[in-house]
């Protein structure tokens, strides 16, 4: 098997490792530290990436770990709902649809952090990230059976919290 | 095959995934056309995943980017 180009991954995958990173230690700057500390560990472990499963499974795993390692390790911070609508979204438009645009976003990170913390991750890589069933399963270490009770209690809890959006 | 609500509610991981055998699969669109209630439950369901997806994906700065990728030696 080619080994894939550390360059590449990173392009590829940054975003959606700092998605996840964020959604799980909730702080800006901890999320582009698990960022970095997770591809400081892809490309160390290149060589020894078997390609027994699918990549994006492999690399996620490495940063779900990362990220609920920095999470055990630091205190609550209260978080700040304006910076939180302004680096979600940059929304362009009228200054009208930029302010909806910034309270959606704002709103759902709200409903996301509210998620307990195995929930969220098994949530943000299925329906933000779009891994299928199997690959979360193979991030989180846990069965396909396991994924799927967690996403129908992620939905369900985010379909209460963001009614007023689904209508 | 037939299903009630909560029956629907059991299948409905597997519907969004598209695994439902076809039996199930007919008797969910059976249920669905004659249940309003979770007709909405499921369209809501539906709009989570929408917004989830098209709103819950966030981008790492692009000057992080950058230092991240030269503390990387990427470049």
């Amino acid at each position: 098997m080619k080994t894939p180009e550390p360059g590449w991954l990173f392009d590829t995958f940054a975003d959606g490792v700092y998605t996840l990173a964020y959604r799980i230690v909730r702080d800006r700057h901890l999320a582009e530290d698990v960022v970095q500390e997770t591809f400081i560990k892809v490309i160390r472990s290149l060589g020894s990436y078997r390609g027994d499963g699918p990549i994006a499974a492999w690399i996620y795993r490495i940063a779900y770990r990362q990220a609920i390692a920095v999470t055990r390790r630091r205190q609550e911070e209260p978080l700040d709902p304006v910076a939180v609508a302004v680096e979600i979204d940059r929304p362009t438009g009228t200054v009208e649809e930029q302010v909806l645009a910034g309270e959606l976003a704002a709103r759902l990170d709200e409903a996301i952090g509210a998620l307990s913390e195995p929930v969220r991750a098994a949530f943000v890589l299925r329906d933000v990230e779009g891994l299928s069933t199997g690959e979360v399963a193979a991030a989180l270490e846990i069965s396909r059976s396991a994924v799927k009770m967690r996403l129908a209690r992620a939905r369900e809890a985010m379909r209460r919290q963001m009614e007023e959006y689904l209508t | 095959m037939k299903v009630n609500c909560d029956q629907l509610a059991g299948l409905l991981p597997e519907f969004f995934d598209g695994e439902l055998s076809a039996e199930q699969s007919d008797a969910a669109i059976d249920h669905l056309a004659t249940c309003e209630s979770c007709r909405l439950t499921v369209d809501e369901l539906e709009g989570v995943r929408t917004l989830a997806s098209e709103h819950g994906r966030l981008e790492l700065p692009p000057e992080s980017k950058d230092r991240i990728r030269r503390s990387l030696n990427l470049d």
